[in-house]
């Protein structure tokens, strides 16, 4: 379905990505996870044929996106400041968005506006930002293509649409299965969704793992400072911290059952670390070098 | 479906309000015309008609820039947007063509006293084919120059365009000054037609030029490298 080789990027003399790799065969949901700068949004310009790789190659469902435009059956993207014409309104959009994309379906469309009670005659330009995440969802959605990037979906919705949308996602994933990509920087508001998660820092994507695999990583130790040490061993620190006598520590290593019988042992405190300052920990500058 | 179907109906989106508000506007030009024939002595000029649809074949272009990015948001590409702007472009200026020569074929009917210019005038030849072809020309040169100024503006943005802006004003303030243009606008005068079709070809080149920028341009004004597009090693941190 995508296929990523050895692609970089660069905005002049800016990079933006280095030596991207990534390949996907199934249908699934993935999470893309990465800091501001990292170049989450890059990679789905390039994915969605937006921008032109300067080096290696991209494949999305057999075709090379850039300049094709056999491409726009295969690929949707909605972008995070996604951009509509003063004049459309939401007819309009739908409409547009049926001519672009051939799996088009109408009627998951219209379910849609009702679901999100969008007004159809309202101009774009007049709505709320969390209106335009809906139309947005609303497009990337009905276009079925069978590579569907959303950045930043969520942003702008209520808790309420939030998980309106998330139900949607599920739904209409389960009735065509398809590689959808999503990319955040709240991977605790998508990790329940995601089959599969994408990390991308500095440049590149340095882990691509089962959620439920990078769920497992990611350790809080607490207690006196010797004790944590000798738990700690060959593992990588992701974060330190000293109150008196007792040490806290988070460590790149797995959650399981080994560990927490050998931390017990030696009466330290031992905490799954949540996801997200797992991830923000392990993208801090040189942490990926230990 | 035909992958053209979409761009295409965002470019017509897009140039219709501004296409029937020109249409508005010379049609109440018209009338204005009408009610000052009434007042007017003798066979006097009383004004033109193409004056909007001329002007808005020189910034349509620059209003179509939205469509850029909606259709490549969408998944067209800058092929498809090029490709559909000149096709559209092609309708209106044929239609607009028709309208102004329609309103000026009525003008000896409806007006009392006096004339509107048409630029055909210049021409010396009084067959009405020509009068719409002059129109369709001059629409043409100035969609030409246009959508030039705007590629160059959107690949290089504000400040490398005013760079390549003052360095032109300056070469051509030397040529005012230092050339002799007189044979120029002998030619001007005397071979009107011979000139519009010189400078239709010229805009035509324009054209060219611009769909060759475009075809890769930028997604966002002023984005275009063009020394340094290829990847460089990252310098060591």
């Amino acid at each position: 379905m995508i296929k990523i080789d050895n692609v970089s990027f660069s905005y002049g003399n800016a990079k933006a990505l280095q030596k991207v790799s990534l390949h996907e065969n199934e249908p699934m949901i993935i999470g893309l996870w990465g800091r501001s700068g990292s170049g989450k949004t890059t990679l789905m310009k390039l994915l969605s044929g937006m921008e032109q790789p300067n080096q290696g190659t991209i494949s999305v469902n057999g075709v090379s996106p850039y300049n094709n435009p056999e491409a726009m059956n295969h690929v949707t993207f909605m972008q995070e400041d996604h951009p509509f014409s003063d004049l459309w309104d939401v007819d309009d959009a739908l409409r547009f968005g049926s001519y672009f994309n051939e799996n088009w379906d109408q009627s998951f469309a219209e379910h849609l506006l009702d679901v999100f009670e969008l007004p159809r005659k309202k101009k774009i330009r007049n709505f709320s930002k969390g209106m335009k995440s809906m139309i947005k969802i609303t497009l990337g959605l009905a276009s079925k293509a069978p590579v569907t990037i959303m950045d930043e979906p969520a942003n702008g919705l209520d808790a309420s649409m939030r998980k309106t949308f998330y139900d949607v996602l599920l739904d209409t994933y389960e009735d065509s299965p398809r590689l959808i990509m999503l990319s955040t920087h709240h991977i605790d508001e998508v990790e329940p969704l995601c089959e599969k998660i994408a990390l991308i820092n500095q440049h590149t994507i340095t882990r691509y793992e089962d959620t439920e695999k990078l769920k497992r990583q990611g350790v809080l130790l607490t207690g006196p400072a010797e004790a944590v040490k000798s738990v700690i061993g060959t593992s990588i620190v992701l974060e330190e911290r000293k109150i008196g006598k007792q040490l806290h520590v988070m460590i790149d290593d797995d959650y399981d059952e080994s560990l927490i019988t050998r931390t017990e042992a030696t009466g330290i405190k031992i905490e799954k670390a949540p996801l997200q300052d797992y991830l923000v920990n392990l993208t801090k500058k040189g942490t990926m070098k230990a | 479906m035909n992958t053209l179907k979409g761009p295409f109906k965002i470019i017509i989106k897009e140039m219709n309000p501004t296409f029937f508000w020109n249409v508005g506007i010379t049609i109440a030009l018209m009338g204005l015309f009408i009610i000052l024939s009434f007042y007017t002595d003798g066979n006097e000029q009383l004004g033109i008609t193409f004056g909007p649809f001329y002007v808005i074949f020189l910034v349509y272009p620059f209003i179509l820039m939205k469509a850029y990015k909606c259709i490549l948001s969408l998944g067209g590409t800058r092929k498809q947007y090029m490709i559909a702007t000149f096709l559209s472009i092609g309708i209106y200026l044929v239609l607009s063509a028709i309208i102004l020569n329609g309103l000026y074929s009525l003008s000896p009917y409806v007006l009392n006293q006096g004339y509107i210019f048409h630029m055909g005038d210049l021409v010396n030849e009084s067959n009405p084919f020509l009068y719409v072809w002059i129109d369709v020309l001059w629409m043409f040169i100035l969609f030409g120059i246009g959508v030039l100024a705007q590629t160059v503006y959107f690949n290089l943005g504000t400040v490398r365009t005013l760079s390549v802006g003052a360095v032109l004003l300056i070469g051509s303030l030397a040529t005012v000054f230092f050339a002799d243009l007189g044979p120029l606008f002998e030619f001007f005068i005397t071979e009107q037609l011979a000139f519009v079709h010189i400078l239709a070809g010229i805009s035509a080149l324009f054209v060219l030029l611009s769909y060759l920028f475009m075809k890769n341009g930028p997604l966002e004004k002023g984005d275009r490298y063009l020394f340094s597009r290829g990847w460089k090693e990252p310098k060591p941190e």
